[in-house]
């Protein structure tokens, strides 16, 4: 006990300490945002609305928000409705270099949102143009695989009239149609403080450029900028760092289970014989054991061009399991390799997603603000689908967001209509219905897809959720892992279509600055190597981490961990599944990472 | 003083390319496009010249072609940086030209724009040729200063000092005004756009311009007067298969050197 | 028929490298149609080259000489070379694409509406004398083969390195003719003031032959010297990857990649580094690539001729040791 108060003392120096030049952190390096002043010495700009993320949910609000607005206009200039114009002045925000260019999805897309907001997609170039043909449901084993009947799958794994594509080229196209519906869409911006006017959210500032690795101000620095606004929505996907922020700050998971997560890796494959376009195929089992929750995809988007992934539920408990290397595996099983054999891979990338489900939804509203989207964690995992849940959220938010600019009122006591509009919406009732799905995989593969199928087909089970450990809480030694004997086989790389992590990640385009200040910190890099490495026998950040960010370097005594923040994939992996805790009651993780003013990555057809 | 930046919108640099199936250019679309780097060292340093002197224009001028997609966003790109200006040359006769018919579509816009620095990228990154600066001043009966990392501007006597890089050195050269200049990395760091920046941009006019405003035959321009054309685009072949050098560090050392010697003949 | 033109350029009296290989490249496409190589020499004083072109191969030789011609003046140079072409109608102008080639290529195609082929890393003539070249795009992703329209001074500039000069044979009787171009020296033009040596790295990357580069796995600006011995040892140049640069270790100058220099050199040896795509655009196409990484993992090993997996702060000294012992011994 004297011993975890002398360490708990030391990391709250060192924290303090390493903190420099993040200023207004707290000393675990959440952000206590900033108290609103009326005149900011740096740029300012007014809106009325601000959406924070540009992915599905915000996308989608913000072009309902538009047409909302359009209406409202119109039936007040025919004087079918009393009351005045409204203009607001709209604006959405995004980290990556284009709209899109941080998306990433499998993607099967089920366009029924996108049918709601825009009925004439099919005209305006949707970029989505191959239907889902045939879906299989593979069980794999190490040489051969067992195609599990349709009949057997719960309804949420029927995929209807559906679509296979890109995310990043769905995000692209929309944030054209937002861009010219009238919003403000900025990008290589990226949110870094949370305004506050006492307990109201009025906005967000965004992060200074130009930037040394010390903090110090190179020729080219341009200051953030302090962007007001009435209303802002949070849609900055899983585990975003401010939706976080707002989260931890107004407490908005009390009474809900702790939000799980599941990392995905994907490549994009070119081959040169025409490929099998409209085909998905699903596998579980091989190459994971039954101790990891998770399988693998292949889709056939187009003529040439296969989209391969794997995603492991983020519970898993041996500390050297890496999921890239996971895909290698599964990419030389027959079963996919007779579709992506003599193919080059084109374009790789990771992403969180999260998969609490509806026990784990937060409170939606602040003051001020709202939560849409994987933010929220409107993701349907039995279903494996988030997109249409995004946008629907976001179109529910541009509801309330358009009757709130009406009454002029932005408190949560206003915005809460929101919530219950996703309450009563297919969100919440798809998300009920699967709600004890990924739970029951706790017990074990399978018991967990007996027991979820049954649940998530019949909608039965308790209501209330069994308790829920957090990601970071499962790793185990590497004596103790369960399901390492499954996963620990190395994976063999080629030059041809099998790829190790670093010429993957080449392929993700990502970019920072080598000379930025690195947003991604290490609060107390002793405990790295006198807890977590003898603890687990191995550093599990070097292995979990996508974008081979940590490396371990050195011997004996000097052994650290070295962070190579230009490689981040944006995927949050490592703040969810670091398994030490400085501040067991908080959730706080001894890596800490907050979403950089510049660089990430550029994703191409993902 | 009168500054302009001609600007090319390229391909993003770290795009993964496809040639199409007829093999005379790169599939475009799903292309993310960019101002070219060079050419934002020129819009930086010609931004950098405007607020030293105090006074002066800054216009941007781009081509439309086959090769940028949306030159507007790289034309909107710069106004948010700062330029004053922005000038679009856009015609179907534009379409599929070399670096001779790009100038001299440009030189021809250039000659209507009056000016007292022209600057231009080093070399568009897509294309890697280089040309195009040094032919529009050619075509204007200017003189140019290639490949330049650092630039010293005299508005009152008008005239410029330039450090040029060369092989194993830097040439300092000297010109009169008007001149043109082409910008190497390290001339400066362009700056980022402020939001505030891009909002203005955004309401900014572009100017266009056609063939037949420029005074030009559209049968000396694009691929009817290009002077050289793409016969087809290829991958590099592959290397052949490396090998491991096997063994402890002495052993690796000595086996290396002796390949290189014997093997290779290179030492 | 008419001939070839290969422009040979000279710095301080001093033949460049590449001015030989295009000379070279010149009579290995002549030889093909019968044609005549014409060799080109501008500056002041420097007669005394002519002897070492027609040991290289070039069949006659136009000598262009005034002290304004000391240093590169594109205006000059291109009226002199301009001057030429008019007088001895080539099929083709050719010369190295080094600083001065490009340059100098790009004016005078525009002054002679001619097409331009620039970098080519290889060239061929077809019977009526069109080009057709190929060029590497997209920092070496992609290769283009172009071709000219019309068969009638065609310039083109060509990579150093990739082609190979002749070699010098003694001969006699070669033309040299003084051509005399009256220089309009009242039109604006540029002026050399000074050439400076680059603070570092004497030898021009580009230009180099070898090359040792460091990346991030050299850990910061001090170890470089290990790579500085062992080019001192091989007379090379020190090159870097972006990492190295950003981080502040070496300056722009030496940096190989998309974003710096690319170059074809005959040997490449990097060291630490893991070879990011951005790196492997600078340097993929020198023939021979040499790799020391502790990753075994690392891109850079697809690339490489020879790979060796270790710990470069143990291999790069014995490499140096083993380098100055085989020259020793050469010596002897």
């Amino acid at each position: 006990m004297r011993r975890r108060c002398w360490t708990t003392s030391v990391i709250r120096l060192v924290g303090v300490a390493f903190w420099y030049p993040q200023w207004g952190a707290d000393k675990w390096g959440r952000r206590v945002g900033k108290e609103f002043v009326g005149e900011d010495p740096r740029q300012t700009l007014e809106v009325d609305v601000l959406f924070v993320g540009g992915g599905p949910a915000n996308l989608a609000g913000a072009l309902r928000l538009t047409q909302l607005v359009a209406r409202h206009n119109e039936q007040v200039s025919t004087g079918e409705r009393p009351g005045r114009m409204l203009e607001p002045r709209i604006a959405l925000i995004e980290k990556g270099r284009d709209v899109g260019a941080h998306a990433l999805s499998g993607a099967i897309f089920d366009p029924v949102a996108l049918e709601e907001l825009l009925p004439d997609y099919q005209d305006r170039g949707f970029p989505f143009v191959q239907p889902l043909i045939r879906h299989d449901f593979r069980y794999l084993t190490t040489e051969s695989s067992i195609r599990i009947p349709d009949c057997l799958l719960p309804w949420a794994r029927r995929h209807g009239r559906c679509y296979l594509g890109s995310l990043q080229k769905l995000n692209l196209w929309l944030g054209e149609q937002v861009e010219a519906a009238g919003v403000s869409v900025f990008t290589e911006t990226c949110g870094v403080d949370i305004l506050y006017d006492g307990a109201r959210v009025c906005g967000v500032h965004t992060g200074d450029k130009g930037l040394e690795a010390g903090g110090g101000k190179k020729p080219n620095f341009e200051p953030g900028t302090a962007i007001h606004a009435k209303l802002t929505v949070f849609g900055e996907g899983p585990y975003g760092t401010l939706s976080e922020d707002l989260i931890h700050r107004f407490n908005l998971r009390d009474g809900c289970s702790p939000q799980s997560y599941a990392l995905g890796v994907k490549e994009l494959i070119r081959v040169g014989r025409t490929g099998a376009p409209g085909v998905a195929i699903h596998t579980i089992g091989y190459p994971l054991g039954p101790r990891v929750f998770g399988g693998g995809f292949c889709y056939g988007l187009d003529d040439h061009h296969f989209a391969v992934g794997m995603v492991c539920g983020l519970d898993w408990d041996d500390p050297q399991l890496d999921v890239q290397a996971q895909l290698q595996r599964l990419k030389k099983h027959p079963d996919i390799q007779r579709f992506i054999k003599g193919g080059t891979v084109v374009a790789y990338g990771a992403k969180t997603l999260p998969e609490g489900g509806y026990f784990a939804v937060p409170r939606l509203v602040v003051d001020g603000a709202m939560l849409v989207g994987d933010s929220a964690g409107f993701v349907n995992v039995p279903a494996g689908k988030g997109i249409h849940y995004a946008m629907k959220s976001g179109m529910l938010a541009a509801e309330t967001i358009y009757e709130a600019l009406v009454e002029e009122d932005t408190s949560a006591a206003r915005l809460a209509v929101y919530e219950t509009r996703v309450a009563d919406s297919y969100i919440m009732r798809d998300l009920y219905r699967g709600r004890h799905f990924r739970q029951a995989f706790a017990y074990g593969r399978l018991p967990g897809l007996l027991l979820g199928e049954l649940t998530a087909w019949t909608g039965w089970g308790p209501r209330k959720p069994r308790r829920a450990r957090c990601d970071f809480q499962t790793l185990r030694s590497l004596g103790e892992a369960r399901s390492k004997r499954w996963t620990r086989e190395p994976a063999q790389y080629d030059a041809g279509v099998m790829v190790d992590k670093l010429t993957d990640l080449s392929y993700s385009g990502t970019q920072h600055r080598e000379d930025q200040p690195s947003h991604i910190r290490i609060l107390d890099p002793v405990r790295c190597v006198n807890h977590c490495i003898p603890r687990f026998g191995d550093a599990p950040c070097i292995h979990f981490c996508p974008a081979n960010v940590y490396e371990l370097i050195g011997e004996g005594q000097s052994r650290r961990i070295q962070i190579n923040f230009a490689n981040c994939l944006h995927c949050k992996t490592c703040v969810i599944k670091d398994p030490i805790d400085v501040l067991a009651t908080d959730h706080i993780q001894n890596i800490s990472w907050r979403a950089p003013a510049e660089g990430g990555p550029r994703y191409q057809g993902l | 003083m009168k500054l302009i930046v001609c600007v090319k919108q390229v391909p993003a640099t770290e795009s993964m390319l496809a040639v199409r199936p007829d093999g005379t250019d790169i599939e475009r679309s799903g292309l993310t496009f960019i101002v070219n780097p060079y050419d934002e060292f020129a819009v930086e340093e010609a931004l950098r010249i405007r607020e030293r002197i105090g006074t002066g224009e800054v216009t941007v001028v781009t081509l439309r072609s086959h090769a940028a997609q949306k030159p507007e966003a790289a034309l909107r790109t710069c106004l948010a940086m700062g330029a004053d200006r922005a000038v679009l040359l856009s015609d179907p006769a534009f379409e599929d030209g070399d670096s001779f018919t790009t100038a001299l579509a440009l030189a021809a816009a250039l000659r209507r724009l009056s000016f007292d620095l022209l600057l231009f990228g080093k070399q568009a990154v897509d294309d890697d040729e280089g040309a195009v600066g040094v032919q529009v001043a050619e075509l204007l009966g200017i003189p140019h200063v290639a490949v330049v990392n650092r630039l010293e501007v005299d508005a009152k006597a008008r005239n410029l000092v330039a450090h040029r890089q060369i092989e194993g050195g830097i040439e300092v050269v000297e010109a009169p005004l008007p001149v043109l200049v082409t910008c190497q990395k390290g001339l400066n760091e362009p700056r980022y756009p402020s939001l505030p920046g891009i909002m203005k941009a955004k309401q900014k006019p572009l100017e266009v311009l056609a063939c037949h405003t420029l005074g030009l035959a559209p049968d000396t321009l694009g691929a009817a007067g290009a002077k050289l054309r793409v016969v087809r685009l290829e991958l590099p072949p592959p290397r052949p298969p490396g090998r491991l050098i096997p063994g402890d560090a002495e052993t690796q050392a000595k086996e290396l050197v002796r390949l290189l010697h014997e093997k290779e003949k290179l030492i | 028929m008419n001939p070839i033109l290969v422009f040979c350029e000279q710095r301080d009296g001093h033949l460049k490298k590449a001015g030989l290989e295009a000379l070279g490249e010149g009579c290995r496409l002549a030889g093909k149609g019968g044609r005549e190589v014409i060799a080109v020499l501008i500056g002041s004083s420097v007669d005394s080259l002519a002897a070492d072109l027609a040991a290289h191969g070039a069949s006659r030789i136009l000598l262009m000489e005034d002290e304004v011609l000391d240093h590169y003046s594109p205006e000059l140079y291109t009226s002199g070379l301009a001057e030429a072409a008019t007088r001895v109608r080539p099929v083709a102008v050719l010369m190295g694409a080094t600083a001065m080639g490009k340059d100098l290529a790009a004016k005078l195609a525009a002054r002679l509406e001619s097409a331009l082929l620039q970098d080519c890393v290889a060239l061929e003539i077809e019977p009526n004398g069109t080009l057709v070249g190929t060029r590497l795009l997209y920092g070496g992703k992609l290769r283009a083969i172009v071709r000219a329209t019309h068969p009638i001074s065609q310039v083109a500039t060509l990579r150093p390195n990739v082609f190979s000069p002749l070699e010098p044979r003694a001969v006699s009787g070669v033309p040299v003719e003084r051509l005399s171009v009256r220089l309009d020296r009242t039109r604006p033009m540029t002026r050399v003031r000074e050439v400076r040596g680059a603070a570092e790295d004497k030898r021009e990357l580009t230009e180099a032959p070898i090359i040792v580069a460091g990346g991030r796995g050299l850990r910061g600006p001090e170890h470089f010297k290990l790579l500085e011995e062992l080019a001192k040892a091989l007379g090379a140049a020190v090159g870097a990857s972006r990492a190295a640069v950003d981080a502040g270790w070496k300056p722009h100058a030496s940096q190989v990649g998309l974003t710096g220099k690319t170059v074809s050199p005959q040997l490449y040896i990097a060291c630490g580094i893991s070879g990011a795509i951005q790196h492997q655009a600078g340097m993929s196409s020198a023939r021979v690539i040499v790799a020391i990484n502790n990753n075994p993992n690392a891109p850079i090993f697809n690339l490489a001729t020879y790979g060796i997996v270790g710990d470069l702060f143990e291999v790069v000294p014995l490499l140096t040791e083993e380098v100055k012992r085989l020259k020793q011994e050469d010596r002897k």
